[in-house]
């Protein structure tokens, strides 16, 4: 008799549902494609002036573009792509409360973490294949443009390259997470870019001989080390980076599942 | 069929709903009554398994909801009014819940059909107006072919011809031997539409009766007298059961005796009547005579 949560609600489903309800809503084509766009356009835009020093010809611009490395200009566009796709990945967590459709999924689907890693799926296959094409597209722009673009069979040109796209999926995926945690959009958003952009300026004015180790762990300093060519002594390595990244995903969706089975949805 | 066991919610300090046991039967339909913050939604999200108890059960078809192969085959729920995200269309909003419960795709124009809405089913549910989304919330609440049916306050905000609709629908649902819980406001509109009235106040059970039996024993049914000489007659109609009342010069208003008899006596005395009518408590009445105590928000403030 107790054929205990054996739900029709089967993974195909799941993830067809959260398919639906992300290409449904205008605002996820207008991210996505706003972050490919700028992706390119930003990308262009370092290229073409790096001789002079970058656009306002002074070598600055945003933190982590080293003007003396064609690859990183190519793809500085990524910096302004995880804001966007970093929200994307609140908004259609925080969509479903704000609206209220939360209750309607949870009601066709009640055991909640299936509903928690069918969104995260659907958001990060989305926002991989985008952010993979507005990479490879600022790669191509930018190597037309300046001169000494490594070539893709470069060591480490292609990781970089591709690990922005992946870098960008976290980032996402960190945003869904926390939309999950506190299901409003303000604290969220605010919650995410406190994390991968005020942190690390902050992390910046700590003590010299222990800050680094500190900043390092950041999620966006840890990721941020799979798109150097070369990582510093300060650096995770690429990988080991990317996978601490990965760690703060898992965990906050982990905590995000464990929060929806204690709390009333 | 909808069995509450014992179900209790508490919220910190606030004893939401307190220890709740009604069974709510299919082939009819069940109105559920009380007054603002009784506690009524409370514990229809917790029918869904959407707020846990903090003690009791809730079982729907004999099974708490989440346990359920197929939540949605069981019952279907419209819970609050707009529960919809306003950019996507009618059609995606139903074609996102019917792939998640893995019910078959011609469910979305059955329902899109049956609540009216074929029509607009490509426009965005921002631009829609109360009623429509109204209605778009009961073609969600349909949308797996339920045995039980819960609607949250489902003609708030309906004209008409909405309220007609929902009161059709409702009925159409329970002859069909579904299970029909149903919560609303409008006491005028319980009074037709439901054939049981389940009543809270402040958390607490306060009635579980059928609808007809709920208005009876909230004062009963009485006759409006007017006469020249109302004082003449009140005097003439005495006996143990009979409550005779004044509500302005000339009129009386008996209780406990019937209209022939009060037409007799006042016959046989020669007295006059400009109008002799059977009159029915209102549901209104009935409720506030027994909610009396239970009311929350009250139009006067009250020291706690
Ligand atoms: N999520 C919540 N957190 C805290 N208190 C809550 C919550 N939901 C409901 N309450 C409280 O529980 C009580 C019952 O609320 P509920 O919404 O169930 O009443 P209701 O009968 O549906 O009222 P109404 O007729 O106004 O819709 C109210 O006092 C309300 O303030
Ligand atoms: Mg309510």
């Amino acid at each position: 008799m107790t054929t205990t949560l054996e739900h029709t609600a089967t993974t195909t489903g799941l993830l067809r549902g959260e398919w639906v309800k992300a290409r449904s809503l205008r605002s996820t084509w207008y991210v996505l494609g706003g972050s490919l766009v700028g992706m390119v356009l930003l990308g262009l835009l370092f290229t073409s002036t790096a001789d002079t020093g970058g656009p306002s010809g002074s070598g600055g611009g945003p933190p982590g573009v080293d003007f003396a490395q064609p690859l990183t200009l190519a793809l500085a566009g990524y910096n302004l792509a995880q804001l966007a796709m970093g929200v994307l990945g609140v908004l259609l967590v925080t969509g479903e409360y704000t609206s209220g459709t939360i209750r309607s999924t949870f009601a066709a689907a009640p055991r909640r973490w299936p509903v928690v890693a069918a969104k995260a799926a659907v958001l990060g296959a989305l926002v991989l294949v985008v952010a993979a094409a507005g990479a490879l597209a600022a790669y191509a722009v930018g190597s037309a443009v300046v001169d000494g673009m490594p070539g893709l069979a470069e060591d480490g040109v292609l990781r970089v390259v591709l690990g922005t796209a992946l870098y960008l999926t976290a980032i996402t995926l960190l945003g869904s997470a926390l939309g999950w945690l506190l299901r409003s959009t303000a604290g969220a958003v605010a919650t995410l870019f406190g994390l991968v952009f005020l942190l690390p300026v902050l992390g910046g004015l700590l003590p010299g001989d222990w800050g680094p180790d500190v900043v390092r762990w950041l999620p966006s300093s840890a990721g941020g080390s799979l798109l150097r060519l070369t990582t510093t002594a300060d650096q995770f390595a690429p990988w080991t980076g990317f996978a601490v990244l990965l760690g703060y995903v898992a965990v906050g969706l982990a905590a995000a599942v464990w929060r929806l089975r204690t709390r009333d949805a | 069929m909808i069995e509450l066991q014992g179900l209790t919610k508490r919220y910190g300090e606030r004893l939401a709903v307190d220890d709740v046991t009604v069974t709510v039967r299919p082939g009819v339909v069940t109105g559920f009554l009380g007054p603002n913050g009784a506690g009524k939604s409370t514990t229809m999200r917790m029918v869904l398994g959407l707020d846990r108890p903090t003690a009791g059960t809730a079982l729907v078809n004999g099974r708490p909801y989440a346990e359920h192969r197929d939540p949605l085959r069981e019952v279907g729920a419209l819970l609050e009014a707009r529960a919809l995200h306003p950019g996507r269309t009618a059609r995606a909003h139903l074609q996102a819940l019917a792939a998640t419960a893995g019910l078959p795709r011609a469910r979305v124009d059955t329902v899109l059909e049956l609540a009216g809405l074929t029509a607009v089913a490509g426009k965005r549910v921002g631009g829609f107006s109360l009623g429509m989304g109204q209605r778009l919330g009961v073609a969600t609440a349909l949308l797996g072919d339920p045995a039980t049916v819960v609607l949250d306050e489902p003609v708030n905000g309906l004209d008409p011809d909405g309220v007609l609709w929902i009161r059709t629908l409702a009925r159409r649902l329970a002859a069909e031997g579904r299970t029909v819980f149903f919560s609303s406001h409008l006491m005028a509109e319980m009074a037709v539409t439901a054939d049981h009235l389940v009543v809270m106040g402040r958390g607490r059970l306060v009635a579980d009766v059928p609808t007809g039996e709920f208005i009876r024993r909230a004062g009963g049914d009485g006759v409006r007298v007017r006469s020249p000489r109302a004082g003449e007659l009140a005097g003439l109609l005495t006996g143990p059961d009979v409550v005779v009342e004044s509500a302005e010069r000339g009129v009386l208003l008996v209780r406990g005796v019937p209209a022939e008899v009060v037409g007799d006596r006042a016959a046989e005395a020669g007295i006059a009547l400009h109008e002799l009518t059977p009159v029915q408590a209102s549901l209104e009445e009935a409720f506030m005579a027994l909610t009396a105590d239970e009311r929350e928000y009250r139009t006067e403030e009250q020291p706690a």
